[in-house]
């Protein structure tokens, strides 16, 4: 700023203060004149508020008697005189009716409007005109002989007024006059000095730190220049040790091996380090100034493509407000090639301006590490994919080939079984018909049976071995109760201990214990043991199955006193078809139980365990888990009576099935029920059809029938209003697991597998009869 | 803070009211504060400016040829008159001439001069309030305001209204001055004033003419100067002097009487009011 303007702010400064006190005067001199003003009219106010008092006093003492003595003409001329010599600008008098008696001077302005006192007390007001009225009553020795009024101008008191108004006034002006003539020799003397403070203050911002100014004085300019001096030392102190600080941080920055730049709000670089010239292949001068938008600036992604200006971390930072942090560039340098580096940028706000501080580094060599781990690792990828498509392959034909199996031991199961169905069925059905038989005949029909069943066992046994080694056989766990079990596991071997001479024990087990596995399958396992153990012991010897708890395992065992095995026997226990030298003796069998037996057992999820001494015997025992509640138990079947069964009415069964030889077995063993007349179509469609016409009381559908299978015509049956709950079962030759979980589930009542157990079949249809009539 | 012009105006206002008030107070005991003064009684039939402004021609005039201030004074009444008249502080006093009588017969007080004049007495009325000359069923039951029962005009119409027979007709109400019952005779509250013309016409503000003669009572002679039987003779002799030379002007009214020494024999024809007089004095009536 210079000379000719700063004077200008300091005219303004000294004017501002003679205004400011010359204002400061006026409004203490109105302020002064309204409050004199105030206190002169109160104080006249009482001052002939005071007078009247004494007046009235003595106005009523005059009065009062010339009234009492109507001396009408002294009260008069008493009247008359106030008015001309006293001061009264009127005075009236009244009687004690209120009728005006007497007065002096002009009548009162408040004669009709100011009430008369109606007491000795007097009352006062004033008047538009400044005239003081006041008014009271003539009393006389206690006795009131009227009431009076008068009235005192208070022109002397407005006069009085205006004069001392004016008096102020004048003083107030000569006050005002007087400081204006002493404010401006004062502000120029002040604001002189205030000159040459703003000179030194000029002087300092050009440069000059340290300037003393001479000091003039001890008032308060005096100390405001000594505090300019201190201050102008301090500050020379500071910027010296600024400059120092400044000069320790550039050599902090340049040692620095990060590169470090400095940006304005334009992007442009103000500073830098020799770090970031040297990552960056530029000299200083090259990068000092530069921004993102120099032409000579190629910047790229990791994918090559180039960096958009709006994309750079030093302009995010400014846009944004906030660091950015580990921006992967590459930057093409002049001469050295492409160098990657990792930058991070943060805003920055000095006074106001915005800029930001960049740093980066040179990854190239940890980002070529990168890429070549990246390219190892998508090389690993690439061969682990080949590899688990080969496993996926192998897993796929591996399960093909699984599936195939189950299809074929599918197929085998029902294939064996429907020969099966017929010899053992027509057995079943020419031992029960004849009855007496002739001679011989029944043993006959015995061994066919027997026979039979016996292949139907041999069959069983390596179809389950084929699904439990193809990974088929599924179980279904439940809280088994023991004891039940022990006992029925001991009638359904009773008869072949008995042909063997070997007593049966069962040590009775707790009511209460129960275990955990697949009730079908632990019979299965049972009863194989126990018949082994009564098939391989010595004439006369002893089985004996017991149960123990120990923790939370229970131990099935089943101890005989047979030969014993070796151990070199026991270590081959479990191979298939492998019958440890028994192949040569009359005990019949295949080979494979111990092995199903042991399998079952773990698939229940328990252990199967031999301990054996030759000469003395052996013990099979199977570790499981205890069980805990039982599962709802299913409806109750009691066994019905297979020959003396008979409906009461006439009902109608409709067989279902595509094979002759099935369906005359059937209709020979339904033959035994007369009341039930037997009805026979070859597929669905026919069946469909016979339902709608005759409403069959119970149906028996086979499983393979042509076009329509049996379980879905079960389901399109259910469905028909009038079938919902009509006893209908399945009669199949397929054996599987899922197969019969599949009839189930399409809504068979149950589901009976060929060869045909004619005492189970007549049961359930003897049942169904009685349920039917009920 | 001074306010010289309020604070002498309301000082002056408060003298006067005090003045007044104590003059009031005492009856009128003095007019002046001089001591060597003249002290002069008048006789208080009309207010106290009234009578100062009627006689001030005649206190002038006094006091210019005896050579000494002369101040006028009034009195409460016609008793306290006469006791005034009695009192060494009153060398000189003005009665009417029944009072006058007593006075010289009974008080010791020497004549100094009599007026020459004389004045008819009437009963007054307004005119508005009709013809009510002679005609003494009219006046019945009227109010007639009369001054004191000493004055010269209140003992005549008594003695009239007994000659008129209207003793119990009439009904009087006495004011302290012939301005007050003229006053209240304009205010209505009395009918009928009793005055000599000439009094009524030395009341200021009056215009006689509104008023009507009812009656007549009489003629008598206007008052009389009596001395103070201690006054000193010299003085007397001055006094007499004095008023035998006054020449009042044309309309002076009741002070533009020309004076005479005067004799018992002036005296005579009021012998029977001064009974009157001697028997309202021996009553102790007030006077006012």
């Amino acid at each position: 700023m210079d000379p000719a303007t700063m004077h200008t702010p300091m005219k303004s400064l000294r004017n501002r203060f003679l205004l400011s006190t010359m204002a400061l005067v006026v409004a203490v001199s109105a302020a002064t004149l309204v409050a004199a003003h105030r206190l002169v009219s109160q104080a006249m106010s009482n001052e002939v508020s005071q007078s009247a008092s004494r007046d009235q006093v003595l106005l009523s003492s005059a009065l009062a008697p010339l009234v009492a003595a109507r001396n009408l003409a002294e009260a008069e001329d008493l009247l008359r005189v106030m008015v001309s010599d006293g001061g009264f600008v009127y005075v009236e008098v009244f009687d004690s009716d209120g009728k005006l008696w007497l007065r002096a001077g002009p009548a009162s302005p408040a004669l009709s409007a100011a009430p008369l006192p109606a007491a000795a007390s007097a009352v006062q007001r004033r008047g538009a005109d400044g005239t003081f009225h006041f008014a009271g009553r003539l009393d006389l020795d206690g006795r009131d002989y009227g009431s009076y009024r008068f009235g005192l101008s208070g022109v002397a008191a407005v006069q009085a007024e205006q004069r001392v108004l004016g008096g102020l006034m004048a003083i107030g002006l000569l006050g005002a006059m007087g400081a204006v003539l002493l404010q401006v020799p004062m502000s120029r003397w002040l604001t002189r000095r205030l000159e040459d403070l703003a000179d030194g203050t000029r002087r300092v911002a050009a440069g000059e730190y340290g300037l003393q100014l001479p000091l003039a004085g001890l008032d308060g300019l005096g100390r405001l220049t000594a505090s300019f001096n201190d201050m102008s030392s301090a500050l020379a102190q500071r910027v010296s040790a600024l400059q120092a600080s400044e000069q320790r941080q550039h050599q902090l920055v340049d040692a620095l091996a990060e590169g470090v730049v400095f940006q304005d709000a334009q992007d442009r670089v103000l500073e830098c380090n020799a770090a970031a010239c040297s990552i960056l292949g530029l000299t200083r001068g090259q990068l000092l100034g530069a921004d993102s938008k120099a032409p000579g600036w190629h910047a790229i992604r990791r994918d090559g493509t180039p960096f958009d200006f709006s994309e750079h971390p030093s302009v995010v930072a400014l846009r944004t407000g906030r660091p950015v942090r580990d921006v992967l560039m590459g930057v093409h340098r002049p001469e050295d090639g492409l160098v990657w580096v990792s930058i991070n940028s943060q805003p920055l706000r000095e006074g106001g301006t915005e800029a930001t501080v960049t740093s980066f580094n040179d990854v190239t060599g940890r980002l070529q590490a990168e890429l070549a781990l990246q390219q190892a690792n998508q090389d690993l990828e690439h061969r682990v994919a080949e590899r688990t498509a080969e496993l996926a392959s192998a897993r796929d034909a591996a399960e093909a080939a699984n599936l195939a199996k189950t299809e074929f031991l599918g197929r085998m199961s029902h294939e064996l079984r429907t020969p099966l169905n017929a010899i053992l069925g027509f057995a079943q059905v020419l031992r029960m018909r004849l009855k007496p038989a002739p001679p011989g005949v029944d043993e006959q029909l015995g061994y066919i049976e027997a026979g039979g069943w016996h292949l139907l066992e041999l069959i069983n046994d390596v179809l389950d071995l084929a699904r439990i080694e193809a990974g088929a056989m599924v179980v279904s766990l439940d809280s088994i109760q023991v004891a039940p079990l022990l006992n029925e596991c001991a009638r359904m071997v009773d008869a072949a201990a008995q042909s063997a001479g070997v007593v049966l024990e069962v040590v009775p087990a707790a009511p209460t214990w129960r275990v955990r596995g697949d009730r079908t399958r632990l019979r299965q396992v049972l009863v194989n043991l126990l018949s082994n153990a009564c098939k391989y012991n010595r004439p006369g010897g002893r089985v004996r199955l017991e149960a123990s708890v120990v923790g939370d395992r229970l131990t099935l065992s089943v101890a005989d006193t047979g030969i014993g095995l070796s151990a070199e026997q026991q270590s081959r226990l479990y191979e298939p078809f492998n019958r440890l030298g028994a192949e040569a003796g009359s005990v019949e069998g295949t080979g494979i139980g111990l092995v199903i037996t042991r399998r079952l057992v773990e698939l229940m999820g328990g252990r199967l365990e031999a301990r054996s001494t030759v000469g003395q015997g052996t013990t099979f025992s199977v570790h499981l888990s205890l069980g805990g509640e039982p599962a709802p138990p299913p409806a109750g079947s009691t066994a019905a009576a297979l020959m003396q069964g008979a409906a009461p009415a006439v009902r109608e069964l409709l067989y279902v099935e595509d094979n002759a030889a099935n369906v005359q077995l059937l209709q020979e063993v339904l033959a035994l029920r007369p009341a039930l007349r037997v009805r026979t179509v070859g597929d669905g469609a026919a069946a469909l059809r016979a339902v709608l016409a005759h409403q069959p009381d119970l149906l028996v559908i086979d499983i393979a029938l042509p076009g329509m299978d049996g379980c879905e015509l079960c389901r399109r049956l259910r469905a028909l209003p009038g079938l919902v709950g009509t006893p209908m079962v399945a009669l199949s030759a397929n054996a599987m697991a899922g197969d019969r979980a599949s009839g189930m589930d399409a809504g068979f009542d149950h589901y009976f597998t060929k060869p045909l157990d004619v005492a189970e079949f007549l049961a359930w249809v003897d049942r169904a009869l009685k349920e039917i009539d009920a | 803070m001074t306010l010289p012009c309020s604070s002498r105006c309301l000082n002056r206002r408060r003298l006067l009211l005090g003045t007044v008030a104590g003059w009031a107070g005492m009856h009128g005991q003095h007019l002046s504060a001089k001591d060597a003064a003249v002290r002069v009684g008048l006789v208080p039939y009309l207010s106290t400016r009234t009578m100062l402004n009627v006689y001030e021609p005649l206190r002038k005039h006094l006091q210019a040829h005896i050579g000494r201030p002369v101040e006028f004074y009034t009195a409460a009444g016609f008793a306290a008159l006469t006791e005034n008249a009695r009192s060494p502080s009153q060398p000189f006093t003005l009665l009417p001439m029944h009072l006058a009588y007593l006075a010289t017969t009974e008080w010791g007080c020497v004549l100094v001069a009599r007026s020459t004049q004389e004045s008819a007495m009437h009963l007054w009325a307004p005119r508005g309030l009709g013809a009510l000359q002679g005609t003494g069923t009219a006046l019945r039951g009227r109010r007639v305001a009369v001054i004191d029962p000493l004055s010269m005009s209140t003992l005549m119409f008594e003695r009239w209204r007994t000659s008129v027979q209207l003793d119990g007709a009439l009904s009087t109400q006495v004011f302290p001055g012939l301005n007050s019952a003229v006053m209240a005779v304009s205010r209505g509250d009395a009918d009928l004033v009793v005055a000599a013309i000439g009094q009524l016409r030395d009341l200021s503000g009056l215009d006689p003419d509104e008023f009507q003669s009812v009656a007549a009572l009489g003629t008598v002679l206007r008052p009389a100067f009596v001395a103070q039987r201690d006054t000193p003779a010299p003085l007397v002799a001055a006094f007499r002097a004095a008023l035998l030379s006054f020449r009042p002007a044309p309309s002076g009214g009741a002070s533009s009487a020309l004076w005479a020494e005067g004799s018992a024999r002036d005296f005579e024809p009021y012998r029977d009011m001064a009974t009157q007089a001697r028997r309202v004095l021996a009553r102790g009536l007030p006077s006012r």
